[in-house]
Parts: C-alpha cells; structure tokens; sequence
C-alpha cells in the first residue's frame, strides 16, 4: 500500500506540535528539509518527537534514528515513515 | 514542596574564562595531581597507595582549612538534622580525608578492581533493582555525588548491570584560572573517561535518545538528583536551603515508564557499601510540568536523607 507523502508530513507536523507544545506554520513546515534547522532542537526535544512520532505512526523507530540528526531530516524521515504508516 | 517555575538555563558550560585569572592556587594543585602525582602514583603498587593516603591527609587538612570551614558553614543550617554525635567540624575533616582518598584512588582505579583490592560485601537491595529490569524498561539508578560513587558503579557492572553516566564535557571550574579552564580540565575530563567508563556527554545532541536506546535495551542509567547536567531545573527546599535539581531525566521517566530507584554508595576501596532501594512509586501526570511536580519531591527527600545520614560522603557540600 501507498501513501501520500503529504499526509505523512502533516502527520509529523502534528506530533511535532503536540510533544512541543507548540503550533507549526503547515506551509512553512511542508517546505523544510531539516527538522533540527527548523525548531532548534535540544536533546530532549528530540527525545519528545521520536516517542510522539513512534505513537503517532504505531511502530518503534530501529537503532538508526536513536540520533538528532537522523531525526532532524524531515525528508529522509517523511520517507521511512511512510514506508511504515 | 516544589515551587511552580521550571528554569531553564545553560549551565552545561563553565562561565566564560574572561574573567578569570591566569593561573590560581587551584590550577597549581590540579597540575601537580594530574602530572607529578599522577606518574608517581602510577608507578607505585595500588596496595601502598593507603600509606600515601596516611601522609597526605594531614597535609591536606591543613592546607584545606578555608574549604573545611566552607563544609561547616554548610552544615550549620541542618546541624539539628545530623545523626546524634556528629558535628560540623568532625564532618568537614572526614569530608577532607575522603576526599584525597577517593582522588588517589581515582590515579590506580583500574588497577583496584584489577589486583582485586576492593572490598565489598555485596550489593544491599540487588533484587530491587532486578526486580525492576524485569518489567523490560530499563532502570535509572539516582544517587547524589558521592565520594563512593564511581567504585560502586564499577562494582554494579562487575555484578552484570554497568550503568550509563550522563557527564558534562565542561563541567564548571569555580576557583580555576585560564590555565586549568583551558589545560587541566579537559585533560582531567579525558583522564576520568576510563574511570568512570559508560558515559554518555550531556553536552551531546543525542543524549536523551541515548539514555533512552539504553532502558529500551533493558539497560541502566545513573542519574545525579545533584547534578548540573541538564537543560531544565527546579528549584526545591533541600537541606536547609533551596536548590536547583536537574529534572530534564524526569521527562525520559515519563515518556519511557523506566522505573526510577534509589542508590547509595559509601565508603571507599577498603570498606565499599552500596545499596539499590525500592523503586519509587511513579505518579502519572498529563504533562511535563505536572509530572515533575509529583514526582520529584519524594526523590529529593530521599537524596537529602542519605546526605543527611552520610553527610561526610557527600561531594557538593563544597566544590573542591
């Protein structure tokens, strides 16, 4: 099964937003390729993002992702979890 | 009671060495222990370093004296909460003799465990901490600095559960000049690397995700409830004053559901004691902030009663 890779960016957008606590311009967010660059993330927001997504997308990350700036980029992420949503 | 504002501050770094002095008496101290000390230490068989122990004591407690009235200034406010018989002065001299034990042991540490010249009898409270792993998530050991604390963790490793140290890569140099900021403390940092062994660098962008890879593994984390190496702090009543606890571990307790015991470490080489206690009781809360406010202060309770119970094993009653 395919899924829409937009989906799979919205669906992180609000992970993101819901571990941080924050709220995510959608257009801006659609447009960057790092995760890090965008919200400056320190150690335990990433932390708050990796178990957010893990809820959000139903699955544990593997042994890779255990890294910020593995994490940080949002398109070689948006296409892992797509593979997995 | 926990007060309502979280702080947040980088104290991660030292202050910046500007307005240092060049070299200070600290600096002096910390080249000859790194260099002279260290290599003659080095060549001496591990078990005569107690004899080096007899003759450095008296030299340390006079030349100590202004940082043994520091330790009883520091005692006086809960002088009425030490165990009957103890008192500031006999406290801070212990202090002192632990702590130029625990530095000339820190120089033969591997060679301790190696010529089987530490004694310990066990590990009180073992079956809390097994008893913990076995629900699959991991256990957080938190302690306070003490002078045992880096003996005991080789000793839990030797027992099967080497626990990972979250340390500052710079921790902070009060009393130091350029010279030691810039020169001795990262060749001190590099010098405890093997010492303390299993460490993650707060510093380290990935340092939350890897303490948790390490309870997800089933694995264990020491955490210092007295430490300065986190993001986020509270300010909490704390032996007879307020102090600033690191809490940026209580968000990895939440998000994991690791179990979070206590652990006590006494003693030295000669007379090693450590004791894992029943994991506390874990209070769920919908967010960060709610979390940390009913969770944190059965555990600083719990830390200020065994530095209460062994305030000579304490390390912070002054930074040496």
């Amino acid at each position: 099964m395919t899924t829409n890779p937009d989906n799979v960016r919205t669906r992180i957008r609000k992970a993101v937003e819901q571990a941080l606590g924050i709220e995510i311009d959608p257009a801006e967010f659609a447009e960057s390729d790092r995760l890090d660059d965008f919200l400056g993330l320190d150690s335990i927001a990433a932390m708050e993002i990796f178990v957010a997504l893990e809820t959000e997308f139903n699955f544990q990350f593997d042994e890779s992702f255990y890294s910020t700036e593995k994490l940080g980029d949002l398109k070689a992420l948006e296409a892992y979890l797509a593979d997995r949503a | 009671m926990v007060t309502n504002s979280q702080i947040e501050r980088n104290v991660i770094a030292s202050p910046p060495p500007k307005s240092r002095p060049l070299f200070t008496v600290k600096d002096a101290l910390w080249l000859v222990y790194l260099y002279p000390l260290r290599f003659f230490v080095g060549c001496l068989p591990a078990q005569l370093v107690p004899r080096l122990e007899r003759l450095m004591v008296p030299l340390f407690l006079l030349i100590g004296s202004r940082q043994r009235r520091g330790v009883e200034a520091k005692l006086a406010p809960v002088a009425q909460r030490l165990p009957p018989g103890r008192t500031p002065r006999e406290i801070s001299r212990a202090y002192m003799r632990n702590a130029v034990v625990r530095a000339l042991e820190d120089l033969v540490f591997e060679r301790l465990f190696r010529g089987g010249h530490v004694h310990c009898d066990g590990i009180e409270g073992l079956n809390h901490l097994e008893e913990a792993l076995s629900a699959g998530r991991g256990a957080i050991l938190l302690s306070v600095h003490s002078f045992a604390g880096r003996l005991a963790k080789h000793q839990l490793a030797r027992s099967g559960h080497s626990a990972m140290s979250i340390r500052s890569q710079s921790p902070q140099a009060g009393g130091m000049g350029r010279f030691g900021h810039r020169v001795l403390q990262p060749r001190y940092v590099k010098f405890l690397e093997p010492v303390i062994g299993d460490e993650v660098y707060a510093q380290s962008p990935d340092c939350s995700l890897q303490i948790l890879r390490r309870l997800r593994a089933g694995g264990v984390v020491n955490v210092h409830l007295d430490g300065n190496t986190s993001r986020t702090f509270r300010e909490v009543p704390f032996l007879g004053g307020t102090a600033l606890l690191p809490v940026g571990f209580l968000d990895i307790v939440r998000l994991s559901g690791t179990p979070v015991l206590p652990l006590l470490c006494l003693g030295n080489s000669r007379n090693l004691r450590i004791c894992v206690g029943p994991a506390f009781d874990r209070v769920p809360a919908e967010n960060s902030d709610e979390f940390i406010d009913a969770n944190l202060p059965p555990m600083a309770r719990k830390m200020e009663a065994d530095i209460l119970a062994h305030p000579e094993q304490w390390e912070l009653w002054i930074k040496l």
